[in-house]
């Protein structure tokens, strides 16, 4: 590693801290790589030599607009595989159908007062959504929501492992996160 | 305590310094990049020759881009399509390494009755494109309605609108007419429809006389009411005649959004102002949905004494499902205004009454507008340290009906109008690049020294004259079975008796077996009836005249051949790909005549040709930034899109990625051997 990529680490294990207010047992295994701030988001970016993780904490106005953004959140997902048009079609074949293996799986958990939604899908090795088959696929992804009653914080979770990653272990990682806010 | 606290601010200090020192640098120079693409901008050496239109005072921003910097014509690689092209400009590969082959695409073990992977979206790209590589190496960086930049890729930029990635809940402006007898319905078909078969673009509304109208239209005559429903939200229509005249004559309609107030009230010709709306964004397939606030413009684009109407809605383009991270939506629609992307739609909408081209030139209009404020806006506020920008409207107007068949020579049609009208035709035309030059002067004044500003296009676009109908030649052979809907008007393909079809845009599927198996799968053929039937097909496409005895196809050759005949990959290639000499279009229409020939409404067309030889097809390079040569025209040298990356990469004082296959157009260096 080079000299100045360890003091950037260095800077950033000292400054940013843990992601807002949420914890995990299971973020050790990974080093903070980059914080950042716009409006009411805050993005935090772990990373591991195989493996990723985003956690944007969104402040939502109230509780109305954070299940707004959560709905759209997952309607956009589901729309991408949802045999979309595809633009300049033939007049024989025009929707983009994507394999059932890659089709996002929807699951949610309630956990005390936290609420876990989430997709298990795959992503490219740009850690793109939307891939329609296997070929393109190079990491297991989580794309999930958690929420605590009683407050207005929303965290957008996308957690990418290795391909051969199962759907319990990456699960794992996701439940692991709680809600200290 | 005094030392505790000075540790303390040494402390501050340092992570301070620290923390500025260590920003990942973009480059040496710290140079931007602004890179503006509009999508279709024809430049060549002939009739759009749009240096010399610089030269000639026209563009005055171009022509500084030229005295800056170093400029040329490019030709595109094949197929002469938006996605293709995207993502050679922003790979510096060729297709055969990008893999972006087509629009659609079809993969071996998929169905052809669908698309395996569309070309617009960013995961069809095999390879990083330029904005990844750019933000893995420090920068900032925006897109703005860039084909195959959604769903995003950036992870610490900013994704505006990325067109038709099927990311995001995009409300395509809207048609409504009055429907009448329905026989312009049934010939219309499925082109009525977004993208052929989507949410419907047009709409055929049935109007009847109504008391029950809102109170404050004065009206001489029954009012009528039309329903105009679209994207789950209904707005009430009622044609009112406001002359007391002692006849039944038309001439205004009135609307309402919530069916008892009037919210705006026009008469032909007259846009609305922006009008708020509610409307839903939902998934058939799992019957899920979500309320999306936006708002909408109306336009009256005919309306007849007897109450015949035509009118257009027009939805905002930007919403925060539309944008990465979403609260640039609110942002750029706040500080910049409600978006108008570009104007028409695919397939086109505004090319059926002569009325629908003055809509046409005011939606363009707009969409301008917006996207120069767009641009500057973004920069002042967003300081990206790469923006990449890309406007519609170019293709929209080059390959609608209304002019490219009447202002190129190379048409047949040219003669069909006065050369008063033709100079009225170039006059629009021209002022449609005026606009983009206009676009070209935000990017100009935002630059600093060191900066680096880019003019390129996709393609440029050809006068089209016929359509070619590939499948009705495959049908009346016997080798697509299919058989028409009686409602729907759409064609059904066996596809396991089928043996040859034409997909878009240059792809023949051939399969003696069938072109899907007992799975419904396409499986690429082998062994030698495969090779005699193939031949048999292509000699079939060979063999095409029109009425003028001239043969539509330029080239062809096989799958085994695509890397080299066409620097496609082969796996996302067609038993057989097809080009065409420009003037034709290949279509996949069907009609029950099995005519193999037809006259298509619209007048421009690009994607299936070859475009070295075309120069109809090529596009504008100019790139400005310290190290480029100043005034500096590549006249003797066609430019290859390829070549754009690399030489922008230099430009900036980055490495290009292994995979880029374009060479730097030394030429255009002050120092040529660096």
């Amino acid at each position: 590693m080079k000299p100045r990529s360890l003091l950037l680490l260095f800077f950033l294990a000292g400054c940013s801290g843990h992601p807002g207010g949420l914890e995990s047992r299971l973020l050790s295994d990974y080093r903070l790589t980059d914080h950042r701030k716009k409006g009411i988001s805050s993005t935090y970016i772990y990373e591991k030599p195989e493996g990723k993780i985003f956690i944007e904490r969104l402040a939502c106005a109230d509780r109305a607009s954070m299940e707004k953004t959560v709905r759209e959140d997952m309607l956009t997902v589901k729309m991408l595989y949802s045999d979309t048009l595809s633009p300049y079609p033939g007049y024989i074949s025009y929707r983009i159908t994507a394999d059932k293996s890659v089709l996002p799986e929807y699951r949610e958990k309630g956990a005390g007062d936290t609420y876990y939604r989430y997709f298990l899908l795959y992503s490219n090795d740009r850690l793109s959504l939307g891939i329609t088959s296997m070929d393109a696929a190079s990491h297991r992804y989580l794309h999930g929501w958690i929420t605590r009653s009683g407050n207005n914080i929303l965290y957008r979770v996308k957690i990418f492992e290795p391909l051969d990653t199962g759907s319990r272990e990456i699960e794992e990682i996701f439940f692991s996160l709680v809600c200290r806010d | 305590m005094l030392k505790k606290y000075f540790m303390f601010f040494i402390l501050i200090a340092v992570s301070f310094v620290l923390a500025v020192a260590l920003k990942p640098v973009f480059h040496k120079k710290n140079s931007r990049l602004y890179w503006f693409i509009p999508d279709g901008m024809r430049a060549d050496p002939g009739i759009f020759n749009v240096f010399q239109w610089a030269d000639e005072g026209l563009l005055p921003n171009i022509k500084k881009m030229m005295s800056r910097g170093t400029y040329g014509f490019c030709k595109p690689v094949y197929p002469g399509h938006t996605p293709v092209n995207f993502a050679t400009l922003f790979t510096g590969s060729y297709p055969e390494v990008h893999k972006v082959s087509d629009g659609p695409m079809h993969e071996e073990g998929k169905p052809l009755s669908s698309v395996a992977v569309g070309g617009f979206s960013s995961v069809a790209k095999k390879v990083d494109p330029i904005w990844l590589t750019l933000e893995n190496g420090g920068a900032r960086v925006g897109l703005l309605s860039i084909p195959g930049s959604t769903p995003p890729e950036l992870k610490n930029g900013y994704t505006m609108v990325g067109r038709w990635g099927g990311w995001g809940a995009s409300f395509h402006a809207v048609n409504f007419e009055e429907k009448g007898s329905g026989e312009r319905q049934f010939n219309l078909g499925s082109s009525k429809r977004l993208f052929f078969f989507g949410p419907p673009l047009l709409i055929f509304a049935e109007s009847s006389e109504t008391e029950d109208y809102p109170g404050e239209l004065k009206t001489f005559s029954a009012v009528r009411r039309a329903g105009l429903s679209a994207w789950g939200a209904t707005v009430s229509g009622c044609i009112y005649d406001s002359t007391d005249d002692g006849t039944v004559n038309y001439d205004r309609m009135a609307f309402s959004t919530d069916g008892k107030t009037v919210s705006v009230d026009l008469k032909q010709g007259q846009w609305s102002e922006w009008l708020p709306i509610k409307l839903l964004w939902h998934d058939k397939k799992t019957d899920t949905s979500a309320e999306i606030d936006t708002v909408f413009k109306i336009k009256v684009t005919k309306l007849d004494g007897k109450g015949f109407f035509a009118v257009r809605f027009y939805y905002n383009a930007m919403n925060e499902t539309l944008t990465d991270p979403g609260y640039i939506a609110s942002d750029m629609i706040e500080n910049v205004g409600p978006m108008v992307d570009f104007v028409d739609n695919f397939p086109p909408q505004l090319i059926y009454y002569p009325e629908d081209r003055n809509t046409f030139l005011e939606e363009a209009d707009m969409s301008f507008d917006w996207h120069t404020r767009a641009c500057s806006y973004f920069i002042d506020t967003y300081r990206p340290d790469v923006f990449i920008h890309d406007i519609y409207t170019p293709n929209q107007m080059l390959t609608s009906r209304w002019w490219m068949g009447y202002i190129d020579p190379d048409s047949p049609f040219y003669n069909e109008v006065g050369d008063k009208e033709r100079d009225r035709l170039w006059a629009e035309v021209k002022d449609m690049y005026r606009k983009l030059d206009r676009i070209i002067g935000v990017y100009l004044k935002k630059a600093r020294k060191n900066d680096v500003v880019v003019l390129s296009s996709d393609h440029g676009a050809a006068p089209l004259h016929t359509w070619v109908h590939v499948n009705n030649l495959f049908a009346s052979k016997g080798w697509l079975k299919c058989r028409q809907d009686r409602e729907s008007g759409e064609y059904i393909i066996d596809w396991e008796k089928s043996k040859a079809v034409y997909l878009k845009f240059g792809h023949v599927y051939v399969n003696p077996a069938g072109l899907h198996n007992s799975e419904g799968r396409w499986e690429r053929g082998s062994g030698p009836e495969y090779i005699r039937f193939r031949e048999e097909v292509a000699e079939s496409v060979r063999n095409l005249r029109d009425s003028r005895n001239a043969a539509p196809l330029a080239k062809i050759c096989s799958w085994e051949d695509a890397e080299k005949e066409f620097r496609l990959p082969h796996e996302r290639s067609g038993d057989l790909l097809i080009s065409n000499v420009p003037g034709y279009g290949w279509s996949e229409t069907m009609t029950p005549d099995r005519i193999l020939f037809s006259r298509p409404l619209k007048t421009g067309y690009k994607q299936a040709i070859i475009c070295e030889n075309s120069p109809c097809m090529w596009t504008p390079f100019i790139i400005v930034g310290p190290d480029i040569k100043q005034d500096n025209f590549l006249k003797d040298d066609l430019l290859s899109m390829t070549d754009q990356y690399p030489t922008i990469m230099k430009a900036l004082g980055r490495e290009c990625p292994g995979f880029v296959q374009g060479k730097v157009i030394r030429k255009a260096f002050l120092k040529e051997d660096n």
